[in-house]
């Protein structure tokens, strides 16, 4: 019995070894043979009626990078009525593998947004190479200017489009980042709506701005946001840990420096009239001031923030209930607290138009700063 | 309580996070999924207790000697053969996927044959060991194996988009009766105690289950069973899951390693889980192929003085593998997956029991009748 197990076991391993020989290389394409997709824009087809321009950034294959003066990419774009089929094609045009394995942005855009996401959107989820932490953006101008554009600030072999999104460079309160997963979840599911940036491109064509956001409403216009209130609304549910806040009041001009901010949110709706209540926790330090200021005073100058922050969520809630949409996630909160039943999200729509916000801010000014 | 107890559950219980469980209970998640994890949660550890319990009157043998000797033979060998075949389909299955697995996300190019046949390779050699063998396998994969999965499954919960909404309307789906696909599905990843039917050879002195054990691998087999299905919802999103295939590792693409060496963490998570499928599978094809040779064995089928018998098998199982490989759709999968968990699962378990109740009583009589 021992000796059989033996002779079969010496049998398997001479087998596994040998079978090492079949493999004629490897069965990956070497690298020399694929070229990098770094970025997929698509726009509406000026060609194909319905259909799609998609614009891919290639990464071209350098031998060194510290010789290379300015970056090096190579961009493929095709018309057509679907874009698994634009990219089928464009492969036709490179002589290597298109991989679409690191494809880190995708820019859409802003005409797209408004049309049946679905239809487009479906490639991405679909096919399995594509990272589910892609960035989704929306251009103001066409997705083939902003995936070309090469601002003055990107040196070799960085790209500012994925800089921007991925809070390892600039962490700037303004910027909304939105993964693909992100968006899909939030996209398909009752009760929350995403959030996409705006990516646009300064007059001098100089460098990117990103700091305005639109709001998706699943088969419906989307709401944009201005740059305020996508500072506010990230501020609120981002992880935003530095940021400024400008007060005015009579000929005080004062500047907070914001660290921390915790917001939380309860729907009451057994007492009166339905409302949210919302708590939103501020700390941080005053960075700039148009007088001399008085460390005793913090607590004054804490309520003025307060009753600012307090106008401008007010607004920012408003203005997203008037338009019927909630990146906030009320609704789902609403289906979280509640034992699931058909009707849960048609009472929701019923209840959001006619809510009542309850703001209570409370900003907690630690010092003025190094000085006084 | 043996640590080995707890290898031959854990193993079956991890190696299925990524396969095809999630998928049934994200199908079934407005529809009662929650409360049949609840019902299978205490179903697995009476199972698991009495499979453990009765597994201690027979020190040190498997189930084809236990038939064999206290069991009538036209009991024993149906039983045999059908355990066998059921083992060897919940192995295949297993491989089918994961071999689908490794051409949609890792090697797309490579040819499907020849991924099944690397990893049956592999396979083959391992169930040629003896028990002990397998076991220190595991053992060494385990250890290598579980800090990663602990990381991922840390990662998961710790991830800044992972929301407990999500979860929570998953949980508000309380109020729905059980989801008897749900309820199947989850038996069959914790029910890896019923392996002890051949890996009980190994145990030669069986100690009782203290209820330390008992304890710790119900809190274990808690968080496991309902992160399988919690992380998914909270990453992915609660209506937005309904069509993904794989919603595991589409989880495990939205999270994001920021600093890490790569920063998709699918590669990572296929890799690791790629291990312990394979020593699960091993575990599977071993108990399968041993009930099988327990039951039949052609004595005239030799060649000089070995007896082909298991060779044959073998080759057997690599051609019913490669058939199916080349013919399935991942609709038939699915469904095979189905019956096999809702109708052959329950009898698996009671059948068992009852052999091992049968037996114990044989056992008994036998015993009276040497005494006197």
């Amino acid at each position: 019995m021992a000796g059989k197990r033996k002779v079969m076991k010496n049998f398997f391993f001479i087998a596994m070894i040998a079978s090492l020989l079949l493999q004629t290389g490897c069965a990956f394409k070497d690298i020399d043979k694929r070229i990098f997709v770094l970025a997929i824009g698509i726009d509406p087809s000026e060609k194909v009626r319905d259909g799609f321009k998609v614009t891919l950034k290639l990464a071209k294959p350098a031998g060194d990078v510290k010789q290379a003066i300015s970056q090096d990419f190579t961009y493929l774009s095709h018309d057509s009525d679907s874009i698994a089929e634009a990219i089928r094609k464009m492969e036709s045009y490179v002589d290597k593998k298109l991989d679409l394995g690191h494809a880190r942005s995708i820019v859409i855009n802003k005409e797209l947004i408004s049309k049946d996401l679905n239809t487009f959107m479906d490639v991405f989820t679909r096919r399995g190479d594509i990272q589910m932490i892609a960035y989704v953006a929306v251009s103001e101008k066409t997705a083939e200017e902003t995936v070309t554009f090469a601002p003055d600030t990107e040196p070799p072999a960085t790209i500012a489009l994925f800089n921007f999104f991925d809070n390892t460079g600039t962490d700037s309160p303004y910027i909304s980042t939105t993964f693909l997963f992100e968006m899909r979840r939030k996209a398909l599911n009752k009760g929350i709506n995403a959030v996409l940036p705006i990516i646009d491109i300064n007059e001098e064509k100089k460098h990117f701005e990103v700091n305005k956001s639109l709001v998706l409403k699943w088969g419906g216009e989307p709401v944009e946001l201005t740059q305020l209130q996508t500072k506010y609304l990230n501020s609120l549910i981002k992880d935003v840990n530095e940021f400024n806040y400008e007060i005015k009041e009579d000929d005080h001009h004062m500047v907070l420096f914001i660290n921390r901010v915790k917001m939380k949110y309860k729907i009451i709706l057994d007492e009166g009239a339905p409302r949210i209540d919302i708590y939103i926790k501020k700390s941080g330090v005053i960075s700039e001031s148009s007088k001399v200021l008085d460390n005793r005073h913090l607590k004054k100058y804490s309520e003025q923030a307060e009753k600012d922050v307090k106008k401008k969520v007010m607004e920012l809630l408003t203005k997203l209930q008037e338009n019927n949409v909630d990146p906030f996630g009320f609704g789902l909160r609403y289906r979280a607290t509640r034992l699931s039943r058909e009707d849960l999200m048609d009472e929701w729509e019923r209840i959001y138009p006619e809510i009542k916000f309850n703001v209570m801010v409370n900003v907690k000014l630690k010092s003025t700063g190094a000085i006084e | 309580m043996s640590r080995f107890l707890f290898y031959l559950i854990l193993v079956n219980m991890l190696a299925n996070i990524i396969a095809l469980t999630p998928r049934v209970l994200v199908a079934g998640n407005d529809n009662g999924t929650i409360l049949s994890l609840i019902l299978v949660l205490p179903v697995i550890i009476i199972v698991s207790y009495i499979i453990i319990s009765l597994f201690r009157h027979f020190p040190g043998q498997g189930l084809p000697e236990i038939l064999k000797t206290y069991t009538p033979k036209w009991i024993a060998t149906p039983v045999l053969l059908f355990f066998s075949v059921c083992w060897y389909f919940a192995g295949l299955i297993s491989l089918i996927i994961y071999t689908s697995i490794i051409i949609r996300f890792v090697t797309p190019d490579m040819h499907i044959s020849i991924i099944l046949l690397t990893f049956v390779l592999v396979i083959t050699y391992g169930i040629l060991m003896t028990p002990r063998g397998i076991f220190y396998l595991t053992e060494i994969i385990f250890l290598i194996i579980v800090p990663f999965i602990a990381f991922i499954l840390i990662k998961g919960y710790s991830n800044f988009y992972f929301q407990w909404d999500y979860v929570r309307v998953a949980i508000m789906h309380i109020n729905h009766l059980p989801d008897y696909a749900a309820f199947s599905s989850s038996l069959y990843i914790s029910i890896g105690i019923a392996n002890l039917v051949i890996f009980n050879r190994f145990f030669t002195k069986l100690k009782k289950p203290t209820w330390k054990g008992m304890a710790l691998l119900t809190a274990i087999c808690t968080f496991l069973l309902l992160s399988t299905y919690f992380i998914p919802v909270g990453l992915g999103g609660f209506d937005s899951l309904d069509n993904v295939l794989y919603p595991w590792i589409m989880t495990s693409d939205s999270m994001r390693m920021k600093y890490g060496v790569i920063e998709r963490i699918l590669f990572f998570f296929i890799g690791a889980f790629l291990v312990l499928a394979v020593v699960s599978i091993t575990m599977l094809w071993h108990v399968s192929l041993q009930l099988l040779s327990g039951a039949v064995q052609f004595k005239r089928f030799k060649w000089k003085r070995y007896n082909l018998t298991t060779p044959f098998f073998i080759v057997c199982f690599w051609a019913i593998a490669m058939y199916e490989i080349a013919t399935i759709s991942l609709d038939g999968l699915y469904r095979s997956f189905r019956i096999f968990d809702e109708y052959f699962l329950p009898v698996i378990v009671f059948l068992l029991i009852g052999c091992l109740l049968l037996a114990k009583k044989g056992a008994a009589s036998k015993w009276r009748e040497s005494e006197k």
